[in-house]
Order: structure tokens, then sequence, then C-alpha cells
């Protein structure tokens, strides 16, 4: 047996050469509220990666402030351990993390260790690929436009304020009014949405009480999402540091993705609370505080994270990375810094309004204010058919509720607009963990946009919708909905069975109240 | 606080350089401490010793070394000590039993030659 260990030995160190030679050492000068001040390392450079050698073990820092006579540093695990008078090492390394298809399913935290209790993500760390944290952005002819639905599952926002692959796109709006909910329902969307090449989901928590992560991840498994989501969790008790790394991480793990040809998605909720963490790191390494006491480069921040989602061209693998930035805005005031400075880099936004949700209207989305810049570029050519005029109906409608408060006789064109807009956001109004693919929005909006639920009171709408859905799903799954799913469009052949589908339907309704 | 400890170490050095005698230094090394303890810096003292120590030697050409050993310093390793105190450099030594066997000889704190088996070891495991 000693004859074995020595030859597991000898076979353990054989690749370990004796190099002595001068290297560049800093001495902790100061440390306090995670950031360090570092005198020496004359030569360390911007985000490099530090290792500080404590009593307790080493602990690892980045560079952010290389000033004349000292570095400021972020240390980025357990900075307690660090006194003054510790030596500090460069590594000539940028902050990475291990990334892989191991990843699925688990939930880390911004360093890739894992929080589920599920044991060690990567056998052997050493074969395992890593992404710097800060990536570069994929160039201009790197990328092809976003011409491949995202779909939600949300009615309101597929056929409206539709998202593609590869596309930016903020939700915005106070605090409890559907923000996350309208994320999570987008997570569980890709499992059933057909047709396209499936979604890997990645959540970014940034500040989230651990309840609310811990609920959500027990909604993922049972929605049977979880298998195709990493969750990235800077909770509410964890370090500025790590809320300051959370959104990179995520964005590292869904490149990984990207470049291997996949699409990937990856959520941030919410930036709001990224900026408060980096205002706070720039204002302990004492750098000028600017208007509301951010730093001069906070936007830079956000601009070079949300840069690298993309759709990357067929010559580059044809992956793509699309970005759902969360900010959360306080009573409404979508013109404050944060806001206006994430609006401004992102490819559109859904902005949900508490007003809306206090009424009723869930999704609460103000379709006025809700934009998407890459619009039906982004949509089937069925959804861009069916649902090309709803959002001038629903502006429309929008007008004539407020002159109907006003006015009691009105002409028979006007009370049709009214009844059709009273009707069309009924349709819209849809429950949370209810995706509902893309083909059935198809039908339902169908339905709605012309004229075959006019003769049904408002409060049986929803009731309406679901059995026209398990109609069309138990007797024109194969002849309706399978090819919508297949090829995306509605043919005059296909749209004229639709229609004598529906109206046999409505029909067989209303004689069943007789 | 009145000042930033870099002020005082600068104003200090300038003292110092500018003293003739070993008593011209000595009135400016008390100077330092009553002035930055008048203004309520006392505590940084630490901090402006430290900022001293870096201006000598980026401004004077000071080479501070310590030499850190495992054992009390004797044959080639003393040898090694002298020749740096010969050639104008400060020398302090520190017997560091953890380094295990070997050297580590660190040069105005920024520099750092580490040829003891603690590290070998740590490199390897």
């Amino acid at each position: 047996m000693s004859y074995e260990i020595i030859e597991k030995l000898k076979k353990r160190i054989e690749w370990y050469q004796d190099k002595n030679q001068w290297a560049e050492v800093g001495k902790v000068v100061e440390s306090g509220d995670g950031i360090i001040k570092i005198s020496g390392l004359d030569g360390a450079l911007s985000q490099e990666l530090l290792t500080v050698e404590t009593k307790d073990g080493n602990r690892s820092a980045i560079a952010l402030s290389l000033e004349e006579d000292s570095v400021g540093a972020l240390v980025i695990n357990d900075y307690l351990a660090i006194e003054a008078g510790d030596t500090v090492r460069g590594t000539s390394q940028v902050a990475s993390v291990l990334v892989g298809k191991e990843l699925l399913g688990r939930v880390i935290d911004p360093l890739g260790k894992p929080l589920d209790g599920g044991g060690t993500i990567f056998a052997d760390e050493a074969k395992a690929t890593r992404y710097p944290l800060e990536g570069t952005a994929p160039s201009v002819l790197m990328r092809e436009p976003v011409n491949v639905p995202l779909h939600t599952g949300m009615k309101a926002v597929d056929a409206m304020v539709p998202i593609g692959r590869g596309q930016r796109e903020l939700i915005i709006g106070d605090r409890q009014v559907g923000k996350t909910a309208l994320a999570l329902d987008t997570i569980i969307n890709q499992g059933k949405d057909e047709g396209r090449k499936p979604v890997v989901c990645v959540y970014v928590a940034i500040g989230q009480k651990e309840s609310k992560i811990a609920k959500l991840v027990q909604t993922l498994r049972e929605a049977d999402a979880l298998k195709y989501s990493v969750i990235v969790s800077a909770s509410a008790s964890s370090p500025a540091a790590l809320w300051y790394l959370a959104p990179f991480t995520g964005c590292a793990i869904g490149e990984y993705f990207r470049d291997k040809g996949e699409d990937a998605l990856v959520i941030y909720d919410d930036l709001s609370k990224h900026a408060w963490a980096y205002r706070q790191i720039s204002l302990l390494l004492r750098r000028p505080p600017g208007r509301e006491a951010y730093p001069g480069d906070i936007f830079y921040l956000h601009s070079r994270l949300l840069e690298r989602a993309a759709k990357l061209s067929q010559e580059h693998g044809g992956g793509s990375l699309t970005a759902l930035p969360i900010i959360e805005t306080q009573l409404g005031d979508v013109t404050s810094y944060i806001p206006t400075n994430v609006i401004s880099i992102t490819d559109g936004q859904i902005y949900l309004e508490s007003n809306l949700f206090h009424q009723g209207l869930r999704p609460a989305l103000n379709v006025g204010l809700s934009v998407s810049r890459v619009g039906s570029a982004a949509q089937t050519k069925a959804m861009k058919k069916v649902a090309g005029k709803l959002r001038l109906i629903l502006a429309q409608f929008r007008e004539l509720q407020a002159f109907v408060q006003f006015a009691s006789d009105v002409d028979e064109v006007t009370k049709k607009r009214i009844r059709q807009g009273q009707i069309l956001t009924e349709i819209l109004k849809q429950n949370d963990l209810s995706p509902m693919p893309f083909q059935e929005q198809v039908a339902v909006l169908y339905a709605g946009l012309n004229d075959f639920f006019d003769a049904v009171p408002l409060e049986e709408i929803k009731k309406t919708e679901t059995l026209l859905l398990e109609y069309l799903k138990k007797l024109h799954r194969q002849d309706i909905l399978a090819p919508l799913v297949k090829t995306g469009e509605l043919t005059k052949e296909l749209e004229e069975k639709l229609k004598n589908a529906t109206a046999r339907f409505m029909e067989s309704i209303s004689t069943n109240k007789q | 606080m009145r000042y930033s400890p870099r002020i005082y170490a600068e104003a200090f050095s300038l003292a110092v350089a500018g003293a003739k005698t070993e008593e011209a230094r000595e009135r400016a090394l008390a100077g330092l401490v009553e002035v930055a303890e008048k203004n309520g810096d006392g505590k940084k003292l630490n901090t402006i010793a430290l900022m001293v120590e870096q201006i000598f030697e980026k401004r004077f050409g000071l080479k501070n070394f310590v030499i850190e050993s495992a054992f009390p310093l004797k044959g080639p390793g003393a040898e090694f000590r002298d020749k740096l105190a010969k050639e104008g450099g400060i020398v302090k030594e520190v017997v560091r039993p953890s380094l295990l066997a070997g050297i580590k000889v660190t040069m105005n704190s920024c520099l750092e030659f580490d040829a003891s088996l603690k590290r070998k070891l740590d490199q390897l495991f």
C-alpha cells in the first residue's frame, strides 16, 4: 500500500516546477464594509482578481480603484477576516464563473457556489469552462436582426408588446404590480412553447428576500420549469459585493449558452437594487457622487451589462441572449434617474401600472406607455395578422371610455367599439402562473377581434374563452392548432377552419343556454 | 480629520530631508505626533508612518528588507543578510516557524521573493 501512495504522490506533483521569482505584493492598509485599501501593488490592473492572505485563509477581491498610491478593492467573500497588514497578491486574472449544462436546475450564488444543498455542481472543476463576469459584448458584425419570437405566454404582451430572442425588454413598475410574476410566467412558458428551439432561463435575484426566492424555486419546480433554469441568488442578507456581481454572473451563464448556438433568457430582478449596491460600493471607495449620489458611471454599469444580450449571426452559431431587466419605480415615476437610464438602453419597455392592477386588469399593462422597438419582426405571421389592429382598437376604446362617462346617448358605431373594447379587455386579463401557448392566444384573439364574443356577457367571457380552448384542443388539435404551431402562419385555409370551428362552438353555447 | 495622511507624510518627509542634525530630526518627529494629535488625527499615525516609509523608498531610494525564515539565519542566509545591509538597505530579520524551511524576502513591502517550503506546499496542494 505504501508503494501505491508514493506512486500517487509522484503523479500528483509531476506537473510542479520550482520557480522562485520576485512577485509584486501589497499590504492592506484599511479594511471595512467590504472594501479594502491596499498599499503597493503598483502593477494591479482594473478589475483584476486579487488574493488576500489572512490568518484564516485566502480571500478574493476585485481591484476597482487604481489611485496614485493605493488600490481600492472590493472583497467578494468574507471580509471580516481581513486585517490591516495582510498581504495581497495579484493573480493576472479577472473574476470568472464556472459555466456548463450542469448548472441547469441549480441555485447558486454570484461566485458559482451552490445554495440549494444539491451537492457539488462540477465533478472536475479543472475541466469545466470559465466565463469572465465582465465579458465583451458582441460586435456589430457578429449580430443579426432579431426575428424569432420569445413568447411570454401573456396575451397582452405577445400581441401588443412582442419580444424577440436577442432583444432587451425592460419590465418597469411600482412594487407589487406583477413584474416578477410576468418574468416567472415567461420562464414557465418556455417549456410550453413548441415549434422553436428551447430556451435556457437564468433568473438573477438581486437583494430579494430568501423566502421569496425559495417560493420562486418551488413554483418553478412545480411547473417543471426548473430543469431548464438557473437561479443566481444574491439575497438581501448578502454583502453589496454579491449584489453587484450577481447580474454579471447571470449574464456570463447566459453567454455560455448563447455562444454554443442555443437561445438563453436572463432576467435581472431587479436592477434598481443593483444600482443601489454600486452606489454603496462607489461611495465607500470615495468616488465623487453625482446625481442622487450615484457615481458618474452608473449608466455604463447597466449599458455594458445589457449590451451583451444579442442575436448572433449564423456564422457565429446563431444563438441568442434575451435580457428582461426589471426596474422598480417609486409612485409610478418613470422619469427618475435609473429608470430613464435603463429605458434609453433597452429595446422597449413593459410598463405595469398600479392603478390598472387595483382595477383588476392583470397583467396591469399600460398599453400606451409600453412599447417594443423590435415590434412585429418578433411576431409569428399568425399573431401579426390577428393582433395587428389590437393596439389601435384598445386606444380608441380608452378614448371612448372617457367620453361615455359624460354622454349617455351614443350612436351604434360607438356602442359597438365600446363593446368590442370591453370584450378585448376581458380577454387580455390573465391569471399569473397560467401562461398560454401562442397558438391558443391566436385562436382566442381571433375570436375576440372577429365579433364572436359579441353576444357573451362580460362576466362570462373568461369562462367562454376557457371552453373554446378546450373545444379546440379536443376536436381541432390536429387540423387547426398543430398547423399553427408548425408554420406559425394563419393561412386562408386555416383561417377558414378556425372561423367555422369558432362559429360552431358559439352556436352550441347559445343553443345550450336556450 | 483636517489633513489626509499623505499630507502629513509629505510634510514630515520634507522636514526630515531638510534637517541637518539628529536633534532637528527628533524635533520634526515630535512635531508630527503633536500636530496629528492636536488635529484629532492621532489614530491615523500608523497609516502616516506607512506613507512616510513609501515616500522615503520612492524619493530617497531607501531599501527596506524583511527576511523571514523558519530558523535563525546561518551560513549562506546570514551572508545574504549582511550583504544587503552593506549595500545600504535596512534589514529586518523575522523568525517564522510556519514557513517550515527556506526564506522569504520582502523589499519595500511591494516586492516579494518567496522561496519557503510552505509556499511550495501551498502551490502543490
